[in-house]
C-alpha cells in the first residue's frame, strides 16, 4: 500500500477558453490534494482570470477553485487553496483560462497519493 | 521507508547574479542520486510545510524576494529548467517585515526550490518540513 509525496502537476495555464486537464488520477490511484498554488507572472492591470474545476467520469466539470466566476488575479498576486481534496482513480483536476492570459499564470498543485 | 521532520534548509538569500549551487541560488534539493550538481545517495521527496523569510535590513525601502520551483528533469541542466513561481515575483519584503507561509509545498526526488533577492545577505530564510524516502 504504498503512499508517496506526489507533485501531480506544475507550470503555466495555457488560455485555450475551454477546460483542459491538468492532473488525472491514474488507475489504481488515489489521492489528497493538499495544495493548490497560482501566481500571476505579469503585470498588467487586468486581472487574469481562471477556474479549476473536478472532472468525474461521465460528469461535467465542477468547480473548484474559486467559484463559477473565475478568479481574477491581480498582477504579482497568489492564490492558494490549501483545504485537502481528496480524488479516485479516473477523476481530473481541469482548469479554464482566457485565451488572453496564456501563460501567465504560474502554479504549483500537489499531495499526496496512495494505491487504491 | 524512513520519515524525518527537519530543517531543510535556512540561511540569507544572495541575489539574482548567484551561482546555481545549493547555499547559493539553490536553498532545497530533494535528494536523487542522478543529480549530477547535487548527488545523493538515495531519492527523497519532501514536502514543506513552512517557509519562513525575515528582512534583516534597516532599509531604507523594502527588498524584493523571488522563490520558485524547478522539476526534476536528467534532460536539461537545471539551471536551465522551467521555473515556475512559488510566490508572486516580486515579493516586497520590508525592513523588519518576517513572512511566513505556511501551505504546504511537495518536491519530489530531484525538485529544487530556488530563491533570491533584490540585496545579497538581507533576507534570512528557515525551509522546515518533512522529507521522506522513496
Amino acid at each position: 500500500m504504498a503512499v508517496r509525496f506526489r507533485v501531480f502537476a506544475s507550470g503555466k495555464l495555457k488560455g485555450t477558453g475551454a477546460y483542459y486537464t491538468l492532473y488525472p488520477v491514474p488507475i489504481g490511484k488515489s489521492v489528497i490534494v493538499n495544495a493548490m498554488r497560482f501566481t500571476n507572472a505579469t503585470s498588467g492591470a487586468t486581472p487574469a482570470t481562471f477556474t479549476i474545476a473536478l472532472k468525474r467520469p461521465h460528469f461535467t466539470e465542477t468547480i473548484l477553485f474559486p467559484d463559477g466566476r473565475g478568479l481574477p488575479l491581480g498582477a504579482y498576486k497568489m492564490a492558494v487553496e490549501d483545504r485537502e481534496i481528496p480524488l479516485g482513480a479516473g477523476e481530473e483536476i481541469r482548469a479554464k483560462v482566457d485565451q488572453a492570459y496564456h501563460n501567465q499564470i504560474h502554479f504549483i498543485i500537489c499531495g499526496i497519493e496512495r494505491d487504491a | 521507508m524512513a520519515t524525518e521532520i527537519k530543517t531543510l534548509a535556512s540561511g540569507v538569500l544572495r541575489n539574482i547574479g548567484a551561482s546555481f549551487a545549493r547555499g547559493e541560488k539553490v536553498l532545497y534539493a530533494a535528494p536523487h542520486p542522478s543529480e549530477i550538481l547535487f548527488p545523493a545517495t538515495a531519492k527523497k521527496t519532501a514536502m514543506i510545510t513552512g517557509m519562513r523569510f525575515f528582512n534583516s535590513s534597516t532599509g531604507p525601502g523594502p527588498i524584493t524576494l523571488a522563490l520558485r520551483f524547478v522539476r526534476f528533469d536528467l534532460s536539461t541542466q537545471p539551471a536551465a529548467r522551467d521555473q515556475i513561481n512559488a510566490l508572486p515575483y516580486p515579493t516586497l519584503l520590508n525592513p523588519g517585515e518576517l513572512r511566513v507561509e505556511t501551505t504546504p509545498l511537495i518536491l519530489e526526488e530531484g525538485d529544487l526550490i530556488i530563491g533570491f533577492a533584490g540585496v545579497t545577505n538581507y533576507v534570512h530564510y528557515i525551509i522546515s518540513g518533512i522529507e521522506r524516502e522513496v
